[in-house]
């Protein structure tokens, strides 16, 4: 069929050639408009509901809001996960969807659960779902920068609220701009409790006086002459004084104000976050927040565009500097991917004319190679998937391989062309070149598609690891099968017109010569010495195993962002004014270093769902000047005062003495200079550390999780349950996270106080919370601002414990009615009637506790979490099922109880891991599978696609030694580069079995294969002969991942790792396929020769060789079988356990016996009359 | 060519060797010794490892332990401390802070002493006219007023003013009995038992309320008078009045009230708890909208019984109102100055509380800090009074706690780890230090 393509598209080129010009046409404009973002967003499909029920402890919000909001969202249809997080004054509940859930659909199903549960929640609680983004969305930031000083902070924040914010909002694609630092301005009561006292009025009173005395209201209309008049009533209040005026009571005329007893300012509401830039004092800051899956480079674009709309618009004096820029990162890091594309063709091609020596036949696969690139970002367009480092990636990984089938072909036809006549007709040519690309191509296409097959386990992979590297797989597998497309459409169609001219022959060839006089005696000896041959592929496999074992692993490989994000973290509790100042200490600290060109820093959380950092995490963005600009380092080298003078400036040249920093070194540097006591520093990357704070649940590979009603249970269970497991074999590492840490003020009513007074509970919480904590009363309406009025008491009488006893609660005699303090001074001759009010101290207990800073909330129970690490060694499978067994004997043995209504439930990555690997046991056997069916298609013999199959191992040797070389850890990156890999090396294995064969079979019709000898040299024509073709691919393919590995920059980082398994793999899969392989086949074919030798002679030894080959083979088959099959069933079964050493046990005997009986085949051999010629020797 | 491929084996026999010796071979003495942690993660100290690598809770990279926090946590480092383990507080250990991180986080220190801080007690107070500058003024006999003198509250009048003049029919003969009585006595018929007489007239008249001046001049004039003056028995601010023109005045009536304001009283309402620590005599500051500066007294008196409605004790303060400013009524606050307790202060800030515990952190050399806990008594403007775990001339760490107080732990944390290889089996502290990982 495929033939049948191949000679269809050469003769209706015209037709093909048009339609590739069409598919390259609609593959420019799907390039054009196809997303960008710098790497996939790796973020669950999640919706998070936020609430804010400001200046309310975690316990509070716990129990009031986020446990109705867990419990009710379980229900909600495809939910994977309701996870809540409690923090102070807020609530975060995320609520995780199966992967794949339509983000909108899921919102909706939400809402819909919310409105259900929002008559639950308290009134003044405000519910609503965070944007449409994950923190991943942060794309830009901005400082507001005042350099003249004339606005404060308020203003400041101000202008950012209510003008900024919205203005920016509104551009296409931005899901929400958070606000953080300076502060929201509000209009503060500040209440003097001893005047209240005096005139016998509570707190409550002025609360409620302030509330009344701020409406519009609206009467419909008034006609008059004909005219109708809208009637409105105007009572809002725009100005302190406004407030000040508002009487709360008048006594014969005598009105009392709310000035009589407050004073009332302009001030800012309590803070959870705070911002510095550059270490110059506090700022305002602004974050856009991209929407899910909007193309990142166009929505900064809209949003920059923007802001130099708006520009005119800002305050005078005020600037707005963008401190963080996604679009730096994105364009760096296509710009480096663009490169290393660009720069693998041109080396493709340069290897390709190279090798050729015919400029026009090099232009056919030179041709090819765009347009299947190109060819590739039209199914990217359709299936939505974003132009990334790792979906450009996939390309570059993929470009090497792609014009295999072309130059396979074009070689064949240069084969063909130089035993042709030189008067050739045209009809005559075509014939040649139509039988070449029939003799090549379907090996090649299939060795194509075998590549594209070998990639399917990437798809299998879950979770972030699977969001990141699917696009990459996507990428790489369209490149492939458009390549193999091309390879039987195009590349027919335009050969014709190419393969032309004069063309070389291989003997005359200046490049093949070379390479055929290097290579002749290797092979030669090679295979004269067979068994050296095999011992140096031996030894080689035995070098690479312990380093395999001994690769450390990470999770991501690094992506050098270009900015850095400074992390610090410190305990609970920090007190904003100490956190502001610290704050400004470290940026201070950061700015006076000269790479740095700006800093912002954060302490706390911006004002948005997607970030739930807490008061004690300081999040700093440092913008870095370009890598040249960076101070120079001191390296001694080694020619220095060893070397004569004259010498030093071309050694100079060659490895400098200053070079530059490196971003170790320049953190290393930070790291040093930024050692404040109290602080762990952590230095990360913005876009690395959002993919880290998203909320993923737990992340080691098994996790414990402890439900229950009562956190002080909960980590008493916890903490016996992490002394069971760290006593287990295999256990790297156990942690409860205790959740204390978090200070309260604890207000505990003393009931029988209460009792006498006559007074309630709620009583005293109003005094808490109006007179304490403050209570928002209302909000007032000035124009376009929103501003919220606070009544709370004055510092002094709630700075401390003692203040917080005093203050004072009204007894429920007392009120409005009674007349306090006479006007008169016949009232006071007999003292004056004080109110009667007594203070807090004499109906509670005010004392600090120590409690939760945060809560979790899981399936509506309180959670604590056991982190379990285990040795790398150890069987995750395993150890959870000893660990449960541990856990059941510590219950049983009384060391660990769990009370009723506990429960701890395993989970963790190993979760994940399970679910992985048993996708993978479905896809990697169908993937080889596929591949020993494509190879077997092209073969038809099962021992040759066995000897194709041993390139891999070989090949899986270089990756190893790579890795180890370049120091890199073992990764998802490293794992995709090394499944890439094994489809590279199974076709350079093709490649080589199939020239060896054709020189073969060729010898063999011509009846020339009768000794071992002719075996050799046949198989010697085969390799050596057609050394090119074979170069030709794996250099290709090779040089098409060197660009890679000394490619620099944003981006670089994770292609290195996938691309040097891989240049590691080609580089010994080449140097041992191109030896051992023909080593192993000659093997194979030689006692192929002996038993037909023996069949010819008749002797009855032939059975006894027989037998054992398929004992043998018998045996192996046991043998794989029974390992396979332990991998798919579980359950201790005891004989099948006993099977692969049997079996194994089998292949051993079956191997000693064959050697043994072959050793007497041979000389029974010798005793018939053999057809003359060399004795045989292997 | 043969050469080059035994030089090929034995190179690549040489490198197996070679990672079959260094990655298998001794590895084991490897696991066996402890190795000192190096590394830990940031997000969550108790993580430690002695390689590189990833922090198996939020796979961030781990980071090189700093070398004073190793150092200060050592064993040896503590040892040297000359802190008695039931004095330290658990989950913090001592601290070396640099100069230069001290000036960092702003580390400020103060000085233990022994002092007697005063404390004060701010209540509220209102003012109130003296019980003793008070006086009615009343008719003696029933009358009924002729004329009103005085006929407005709020004046000021002098002592001896007359505020009003009453006809009273009691006084009018009372007053004809005495001219008659000193008639008979001026006669000279008159015998020794006149002049008696003529004086228990005289007498009566007085006590009727008539000044003697006004019983002078009816002696001069011989003549009665119809309308005698109701004067005012001291200096003061007329506070009521009740003497209406033509109106008929009754003894039981009163017919103006006088205030004498030169003094007032401060009416402090003190609630149960506090009363005790007020002694007569104990200081006063008197602050109103009207006064500008405080006015200064003393407790004159503590009213013995509680005001069951309102739960207080009335405590008086007595101030002088020579200009007439403080008017009775009036709110304001007192503050007491309270008797100073003899006793070690530190300032407020410097103790930490936990609600286990509460502790300070002393400094034992220039940049050693290290964690104690005290037992706080009560706060005395600012200050603290520490009843025991310090002595004098102790330096204590007032500003930069915080801070201090964040490493301590961590260094505890980082220390309180068994072998790092064997993961923690107790680590008390760093909890909390969570990112957002439900």
């Amino acid at each position: 069929m495929i033939g049948w393509l191949i000679d269809k598209s050469a003769k209706y080129r015209a037709l093909v050639l048009f339609a590739a010009l069409a598919l390259a046409v609609a593959g420019i404009v799907a390039m054009r408009h196809v997303k960008l973002d710098a790497i996939p967003d790796l973020s669950d499909p999640q919706v998070i509901v936020f609430t804010e029920w400001m200046g309310r402890s975690p316990t509070l919000v716990e129990d009031q809001v986020t446990y109705p909001l867990v419990t009710s969202l379980l229900g909600a249809p495809h939910v994977v996960d309701v996870r809540g997080q409690t923090m102070f004054g807020m609530s975060f509940v995320y609520v995780v969807f199966e992967e794949g859930t339509d983000i909108y659909w899921a919102r909706s199903r939400v809402l819909e659960y919310l409105n259900t549960v929002r008559s639950r929640l308290p009134a003044d609680a405000t519910t609503r779902l965070g944007p449409d983004a994950t923190g991943i969305g942060w794309v830009y930031q901005y400082a507001l920068v005042d350099r003249t000083g004339r606005h404060d902070l308020g203003q400041l924040r101000t202008f950012q609220d209510f003008s900024l914010r919205y203005a920016l909002t509104s551009v296409p694609g931005v899901a929400e701009v958070a606000s953080v630092g300076g502060y929201e301005q509000q209009y503060q009561v500040t209440v003097d409790p001893l005047r209240l006292h005096n005139f016998d009025l509570t707190i409550s009173h002025v609360v409620q006086a302030v509330r009344r005395s701020n409406n519009d209201v609206g009467a419909r209309v008034l006609e008059m002459s004909e005219r109708e008049y809208f009637v409105r009533g105007r009572g809002y209040f725009t100005r302190a004084e406004d407030i000040e005026s508002i009487v709360i009571r008048a006594d014969r005329g005598t009105p009392v104000r709310v000035s009589d007893v407050a004073h009332v300012s302009m001030g800012g509401d309590i803070r959870r976050g705070a911002a510095d830039f550059d270490g110059k004092g506090e700022t305002v800051s602004g974050i856009v927040v991209m929407r899910y899956g909007e193309n990142a480079l166009d929505v900064i674009g809209r949003v920059e565009k923007k802001l130099e709309e708006l520009k005119p618009t800002l305050p005078q004096g005020v600037e707005i500097v963008p401190v963080y820029n996604r679009k730096h990162l994105i364009e760096r890091a296509i710009e480096t991917l663009k490169n290393s594309l660009t720069e693998e063709m041109i080396v493709v091609a340069l290897a390709i004319l190279l090798f050729l020596l015919h400029v026009r036949s090099a232009l056919l696969p030179i041709i090819s190679l765009p347009l299947a690139v190109v060819t590739a970002f039209i199914p990217m367009y359709f299936l939505g998937v974003p132009a990334t480092i790792m979906s450009l990636g996939g390309i570059a990984i993929a470009i090497g391989a792609t014009v295999d089938a072309e130059i396979v072909m074009v070689e064949a036809a240069h084969k063909k062309l130089e035993h042709a006549p030189p008067n050739l007709s045209q009809a005559e040519r075509e014939r040649l070149l139509a039988e070449a690309a029939r003799e090549v191509t379907p090996a090649i296409f299939f060795s194509l598609l075998i590549i594209a097959v070998s990639f399917l386990p990437v798809f299998g992979l879950t979770g972030q690891a699977g969001r990141l590297f699917k696009p990459l797989a996507y990428t790489k597998t369209f490149v492939m099968l458009s390549a193999a497309l091309l390879s039987v459409t195009v590349a027919p169609a335009l050969r014709d017109y190419l393969i032309r001219g004069k063309i070389f022959s291989e003997a005359k060839h200046p490049v093949s010569r070379v390479i055929r006089r290097v290579y002749e005696p290797f092979v030669h000896v090679a295979l004269r010495k067979p068994k050296t041959t095999v011992l140096i592929g031996v030894m080689a496999l035995i070098s690479a195993l312990p380093i395999a074992a001994r690769l450390g692993s990470e999770f991501m490989p690094p992506l050098d962002e270009g900015d850095l994000l400074y992390m610090p973290t410190t305990f609970p509790n920090i007190s904003i004014e100490q956190a502001r100042q610290q704050l400004r200490r470290q940026d201070e600290i950061l700015r006076s270093f000269p790479e740095v060109v700006s800093v912002l820093g954060k302490i706390g959380r911006a004002e948005t769902p997607t970030d739930p950092a807490p008061l004690s995490m300081v999040e700093t963005v440092v913008r870095l000047k370009p890598h040249k600009e960076w101070r120079t380092k001191y390296v001694r080298r080694w020619y220095v005062g060893r070397t004569p003078a004259f010498m030093r400036p071309l050694l100079e040249r060659l490895q400098p003495e200053f070079v530059p920093m490196s971003r170790e070194d320049l953190v290393q540097e930070m790291n040093a200079r930024l050692s404040l006591p109290g602080w762990t520093n952590a230095f990360t990357q913005p876009i690395r550390n959002r993919v880290d704070m998203l909320t993923t649940g737990i992340r080691t590979p098994i996790g414990i999780k402890v439900y229950g009603s009562d956190l002080a249970e909960i980590e008493r269970v916890g903490s016996a349950i992490e002394r069971v497991v760290h006593a287990l074999p295999g256990t790297r590492s156990v942690l409860f996270e205790r959740a204390a840490g978090g200070l309260y003020v604890d207000v505990v009513p003393d009931r029988e106080s209460l009792a006498r007074y006559g007074l309630q509970v709620a009583d005293i919480n109003e005094v808490i919370e109006s007179a304490l904590g403050g209570l928002p009363v209302t909000t007032t309406v000035e124009g376009r601002n929103r501003f919220s009025v606070n009544v709370r008491y004055a510092q002094d009488f709630r700075s401390s414990l003692d203040a917080v006893r005093e203050a004072v609660i009204a007894l429920p005699s007392s009120g409005l009615s009674a007349q306090g303090g006479g006007m008169g001074a016949g009232a006071g001759a007999v003292g004056p009637t004080a109110p009667a009010q007594i203070p807090l101290r004499e109906v509670a207990d005010v004392r600090v506790a120590s409690g939760p800073p945060m809560i979790r909330d899981e399936a509506g129970l309180l959670v604590g979490y056991v982190y379990v690490d285990i040795a790398a060694d150890r069987d995750v499978g395993s150890y959870v099922d000893e660990a449960k067994a541990a856990v059941a004997r510590a219950r049983s043995a009384g060391t660990l109880s769990i009370p009723a209504g506990y429960y701890i439930k395993w989970t963790g990555q190993y979760e994940l891991l399970a679910d992985m690997e048993a996708r993978m046991k479905v896809l990697i056997p169908i993937a080889l599978l596929i591949t020993m069916v494509l190879l077997y298609l092209q073969f038809k013999n099962f021992t040759e696609v066995l000897i194709v199959l041993l390139s891999v191992p070989f090949a899986l040797v270089g990756s190893v030694w790579a890795l180890w070389l370049l120091d890199y850890n073992l990764s998802t990156a490293v794992w995709v580069g090394v499944i890439a890999l094994v489809g590279l090396a199974a076709q350079t294995g093709v490649v080589m079995i199939v020239y060896i064969d054709h020189a073969y079979e060729r010898r063999l019709r011509q009846g020339h294969i009768n000794t071992l000898q002719d075996i050799i040299e046949a198989h010697a024509e085969g390799t050596i002969q057609r050394v090119r073709p074979k170069l030709m691919t794996v250099s290709t393919m090779l040089l098409g991942l060197v660009p890679l590995l000394w490619a620099e920059g944003s981006g670089a980082d994770v292609m290195k790792r996938i691309a040097a398994p891989m240049v590691g793999g080609l580089v010994t899969s080449a140097f041992l396929t191109l030896e051992i392989i023909p080593v192993i086949y000659t093997y194979w074919r030689g006692e192929q020769l002996l038993w037909r030798k023996l069949a010819q002679a008749t002797a009855p030894i032939l059975t006894w060789l027989q037998l054992p080959v398929t004992a043998l083979k018998v045996s192996a088959g046991v043998l794989i079988a029974s390992l396979v099959s332990q991998l798919y069933v579980s359950g201790p079964i005891e004989w099948l356990r006993v099977l692969p050493l049997v079996a194994s046990l089998g292949v051993l005997v079956a191997f000693t016996t064959y050697v043994f009986v072959r050793h007497r085949a041979k000389l029974v051999l010798l005793t018939v009359p053999a057809p003359p010629g060399k004795e045989l020797t292997a | 060519m043969a050469v080059v491929r035994w030089v090929i084996l034995a190179l690549v026999t040489l490198l197996a060797g070679y990672t079959v010796w260094t990655h298998w071979g001794p590895s084991d003495h490897r696991h066996a010794e402890h190795e000192e942690a190096k590394y830990y993660c940031p997000m969550h100290p108790q993580i430690r490892s002695p390689e590189p690598g990833e922090c198996p809770i939020c796979h961030m990279k781990l980071e090189p332990i700093p070398a004073e926090r190793r150092s200060g946590a050592s064993p040896r480092a503590s040892a040297s401390a000359p802190s008695s383990s039931s004095s330290a507080p658990a989950d913090v250990t001592s601290v070396t802070v640099s100069e230069d991180q001290q000036r960092g986080v702003g580390l400020l220190t103060a000085v233990v002493a022994s002092g007697t801080a005063g404390h004060s007690m701010r209540v509220p107070a209102v003012i109130s006219a003296p019980e003793t500058g008070l006086a009615e003024v009343r008719v003696r006999a029933p009358g009924f007023v002729e004329q009103v003198a005085v006929r407005q509250t709020g004046v000021h009048v002098s002592s001896g003013q007359a505020l009003a003049f009453i006809y009273s029919p009691d006084v009018y003969r009372a007053q004809e009995e005495y001219l008659a009585a000193t008639r008979w006595t001026s006669a000279p018929t008159a015998a020794s038992a006149s002049t008696d007489i003529a004086a228990a007239a005289r007498r009566a008249l007085e006590l009727l309320g008539l000044s003697s001046a006004d019983i002078d001049s009816i002696t001069a004039t011989g003549k009665p008078i119809r309308a005698v003056a109701v004067r005012a028995p001291r200096a003061g601010y007329v506070t009521r009045f009740n003497a209406v023109l033509g109106s008929r005045a009754e003894p039981e009536s009163v017919l103006y009230e006088i205030a004498d304001l030169s003094q007032i009283w401060v009416i402090a309402s003190v609630h149960e708890h506090d009363v005790d620590q007020l002694r007569v005599g104990t200081r006063a500051q008197f602050t109103s909208a009207s006064t500008g500066a405080p006015l200064i007294g003393q407790v004159e008196l503590i009213e013995p019984v509680l005001d069951e409605a309102t739960r207080t004790t009335r405590v008086r303060v007595v101030l002088p109102n020579r200009d007439g400013r403080l008017r009775p009524g009036q709110f304001g606050e007192v503050e007491f100055d309270l008797p100073a307790a003899p006793g070690l202060f530190v300032p407020m800030d410097a103790v930490i509380r936990t609600g286990e515990s509460e502790y300070v952190y002393v400094a034992t050399e220039s940049d050693r800090f290290e964690p104690r806990r005290v037992q706080v008594g009560a706060v005395r403007a600012g200050l603290i009074h520490v009843l025991s775990g310090v002595v004098e001339g102790e330096r204590v760490v007032t500003r930069g706690n915080f801070m201090l107080d964040s490493e301590s732990r961590l260094q505890a944390s980082l220390a309180a780890a068994p072998a790092p290889t064997s993961g923690t089996q107790k680590a008390p502290t760093g909890e909390g230090r969570t990112k957002g990982t439900p």
